[in-house]
Order: structure tokens, then sequence, then C-alpha cells
């Protein structure tokens, strides 16, 4: 409860923040806007050239992108500080700052700064999904929008989990941004159907950094009814509870930036 | 000339400090290599022919895996520099010396990354050749015709960043500018897609803009070396390295030195 007041807090103060740079705001939708043409147009001149991609529709392939997107939504609304944590918060000191104040570090850390960005996101990810759906004559129905935020929600917080668990390195090297980037840039095995990689790189998009069930298997499971999707949240879940603890143990040894 | 030497000096110094970036960033390029190769190579099987402008499937994959590398050695972090510099106030200390702002940053740049550069792409180039997912090389003039025309791309994308830089002073973003100019140059310099593979209209279109220089040309040099389009591929390089600086000095000379003392107040 006390949490709930305090994210109030921290939201009201962040949209004050924002409406100071609206130039600033625009310009960032208009990025997350052509990110999104580019994928189009990426898959429109692939599929101008090839009909099928091993065996895969460009709607179908344009719905993995949307889950992606919605999915990372999340991680952008509400964990994206974490991509900060070493060089804004450990090298500068800021985050003994932090560790004064009686309140959960991690969730004060994340709510220092928040991308509205995410909001957009979100939005441009669900217009994809809904496009998709309707393209491959799939119903939307009450139940499918459920599972469809299911997915997003779980798929979002797999980003963020590996996310922190990549940034906890910092308590050790000050700065773990290069460690984050790459293991990151694994998420976007994740953007096109994991049959066409060979199998130790799909097992390990489902077992050791599971990227795979952000948009991947959620959209299997609408194409196909493979149920393997819908154990996103154990996955989560199991992702969540190593990382946190690891994140504990780091904040733990952590003894300042300074000498 | 001995001023911007030390610039370079100084970007080089500073870029030792981080050496064990390096060793992240060529591991974060393995990993994307993986993906499009992966992915492409799914294009290629499913494709019906041989995709269009290239002799083989083994041609085409040369060049999806051949301009990810290049990619990142034209790669320039020069808008940084110069929207920071904007920000903090360090222009006008870097105007009131006698230099040429401009050259001042891509000298910095250019000795804060081309040492890493170097030993990415060599690395890469090699470890791909090792494994055998591109083809080699023909000859020594290839090779030297090669990193001609990838030190034009470097300076023809480093002038299109210099004239984003600039934009800041107007939109006051940063990030949202630059991710939108790398996605620019992503799509249309052909390091997400050949170019070939437009259609036809799209690709006239191409031939009058300054990206396609940037990846696709020293690629196709790479995939297809012949000594005549060699000549004519570095000549237009130039023509638009020229291009860009003198719009970059009409921006800079017309609209930005005037705006800075705005801004300065």
């Amino acid at each position: 409860m006390r949490y709930l007041k305090l994210y109030r807090k921290y939201v009201v103060t962040q949209v004050i923040r924002n409406l100071e740079y609206k130039s600033d705001l625009f310009v960032g939708l208009l990025s997350v806007l052509a990110e999104q043409i580019s994928v189009f147009v990426f898959l429109g001149v692939i599929f101008y050239n090839v009909p099928l991609v091993s065996g895969w529709q460009r709607d179908e392939i344009l719905l993995i992108f949307g889950f992606c997107t919605a999915a990372r939504s999340i991680d952008l609304f509400f964990f994206d500080n974490l991509w900060k944590v070493g060089w804004l918060y450990i090298r500068t000191g800021k985050l003994d700052q932090i560790l004064t104040k009686p309140a959960n570090p991690l969730f004060m850390l994340l709510n220092d700064s928040i991308n509205f960005l995410g909001v957009f996101n979100y939005f441009l990810g669900i217009t994809v999904i809904i496009y998709s759906f309707n393209s491959l004559n799939l119903e939307i129905n009450i139940i499918n929008l459920v599972l469809i935020h299911y997915f997003i929600l779980f798929g979002g917080l797999i980003f963020s989990g590996i996310n922190l668990f990549t940034t906890t390195f910092s308590f050790w090297i000050t700065d773990s941004l290069a460690i984050m980037r790459t293991v990151f840039s694994f998420s976007d095995t994740t953007k096109y159907p994991l049959e066409i990689y060979p199998k130790i790189i799909r097992n390990f998009l489902i077992f050791i950094f599971p990227y795979a069930f952000t948009g991947f298997f959620p959209t299997l499971y609408f194409l196909t009814g493979d149920p393997t999707g819908l154990y996103t949240i154990l996955v989560t879940l199991a992702i969540w509870i190593v990382s946190y603890n690891f994140w504990k143990f780091g904040l733990k040894s952590y003894i300042g930036a300074g000498n | 000339m001995r001023k911007y030497l030390k610039h370079m000096k100084m970007g080089m110094l500073l870029s030792l400090e981080y050496k064990k970036q390096v060793i992240f960033a060529i591991l974060s390029q393995i990993i994307s290599i993986v993906i499009m190769y992966y992915f492409w190579s799914a294009v290629v099987t499913s494709a019906p022919e041989t995709l269009n402008g290239f002799a083989s499937d083994k041609d085409f994959l040369t060049y999806i895996v051949v301009s990810l590398i290049f990619t990142s050695a034209v790669s320039t972090f020069i808008s940084f520099e110069i929207s920071d510099s904007i920000k903090t106030g360090d222009i006008a200390m870097d105007m009131v010396k006698p230099q040429n702002f401009i050259l001042k940053h891509i000298a910095f740049d250019f000795g804060g990354t081309r040492l890493q550069v170097v030993v990415m792409t060599t690395t890469l180039i090699v470890m791909s050749l090792a494994v055998k997912i591109i083809l080699p090389i023909s000859s020594f003039e290839q090779v030297i015709a090669i990193i001609f025309s990838l030190g034009f791309s470097y300076l023809i994308t480093c002038l299109f960043s210099v004239i984003f830089g600039f934009l800041v002073l107007i939109t006051e973003n940063s990030w949202g500018l630059f991710q939108l100019k790398n996605i620019t140059i992503s799509l249309f310099s052909g390091a997400l897609i050949p170019l070939t593979l437009f259609p036809k209209r799209v690709q006239e279109v191409f031939n009058f803009l300054p990206f396609k220089q940037m990846i696709f040309t020293p690629t196709m040099l790479y995939i297809d070396y012949e000594r005549n389009t060699a000549i004519t591929s570095l000549s237009i390089q130039i023509l638009w390295v020229v291009i860009l600086a003198v719009t970059v000095k009409l921006s800079w000379e017309l609209v930005f030195k005037k705006r800075i003392f705005v801004v300065g107040g």
C-alpha cells in the first residue's frame, strides 16, 4: 500500500518532468514509430521477393514482432532504469543516496525515471497484433485479448528479469552496460521463427536466455495451438527469482564506487 | 594539421581506457551476425530462385555477413560528441580556439574509434572466413579498394551525422533523433536489406541519396570486384563526400553559427 502511494508520487513527478521537454517526447515518439515502419519495410521487401520464409507468411512474422514490441513496452515503462545502474548510479555515487532512504532500493531506483515511450510502444504493438490477427483470420474475442495481455505482461517481465541479472554485475565491475547489451542482443533472435536456427541456439533461447517466450511462443500458440507459450509465467517467475536474489547478493557486496 | 593529429591522439588514448569494451562489442556483433545469417539463410532457401542482383546464394549470404561487419566498421559517435558539446556548452570553448570545429570532432572520433574498428573488423572477417560463411577476397588490389571505399563511407557517415548533430539545437532531444538517424541509415544504406531486393523504382531513388554509399558500395566491392566498377564506385563516393562537406560548411556558416549566439544568450 505504501509502495502504491509512493509509486503514484513518482509517476506524477515524472509526468511533470517530461512535460518540460515536449519536443523531446515528440521526437521520441517519432523514432519509435520509425522503428516500426522500418520493420514493415524490412518484411515488405523480403516478402516482395519471396512468398514464404520457411513456411511462414509475412503477417505471421509480423505477429511475432507485434508481441515483441508490446512486451518490450512493459520493460520500457517500468524497468528502463536498469540500463543506467552502472554509469548513472554506481559510478556517480547516486546509489548511496538511494540506499539511505527507507524503501526497497530496487523500487526507488527503477522509478527514478520512467520512460513514457513504453505507453506508445504498447499501443503500437497492440495495433500490429490486431492487424495480424485480422489478416490471418484469427478471432479476437475476450479470451484471446486476455491471453494476449498475459503474454505481453509476462513476456515483458522476461526482458526485465534478464536485464536485472546482467545489470547486477555493475556492483563488481562498476559498469556492466557492455555485458547487458551483449546479452540483450539475443532478444533480436526471437523476432524470427525459432525453427530457422540450429538446435543449439534454439535450446539456448528456451533454457538459458528464454527470449523465445517473448514473441515466438505466444505467436505459435495462436497459430497452431501449441501450448508451450502458456507456461510463460513459470519461466518469468524462475528468471525473477534467480535475478532478484542475485541482485540482493550484489547489493550486499556493494561497497561504493569511491575508495 | 598538427592540432588535428593531437585531437586524434587524444581520442585514441581515451579509447584505450575501454579495451574490454571491444571484446563485448565483438561478441554483440557475432550474435547479430549469427541471427541475420540464419534468418537470411531461411529466406534464401525459401526463395524460388537466386535473389535479385546476386550470382549465387553464397554471394548473397556473403553480402549479409560482410555488410553487417562493415556497418560497425563505418559507425561513428560523432553526432553524440557534437550534441554533447552543444548541451554542455563546450562548443563555446571549441569555437574560440583557432580550429575548425567539425574537423576537430572528426579527428577526435577517428582517433577514438578507428583502432577498435580495425581490430573488430579484421577479427570478424577472419572468423567468418574461418567458418566459411563468406567467400574469400580474390586479390590484394581488391583489399586496397575496399579499404579506400570504407574510408569514404566513414567520411560520408560522419558528415551526415554531423548534420544530425546540428539538429539537436532545434529539437533539444538527442536520443530520439539519433535513433531516427540510425534507422534511416540502416534501412537505406543496404545494411538491413541488400538494396537490390527493393523494387526497381525505389532503387533508382537510392542512387540520388547518400545512404547507398555508406554500406552498399563497399560491400559490393567485396562481393563482385572489377577494376572499372571499383573506380566508378570510388569516384561517386568522393563526389558525395564533397557534396556533404559543402552542405555541412554551408549549414554551419549560415544557420548554426547564428543560432548558437541565440542559445548562448
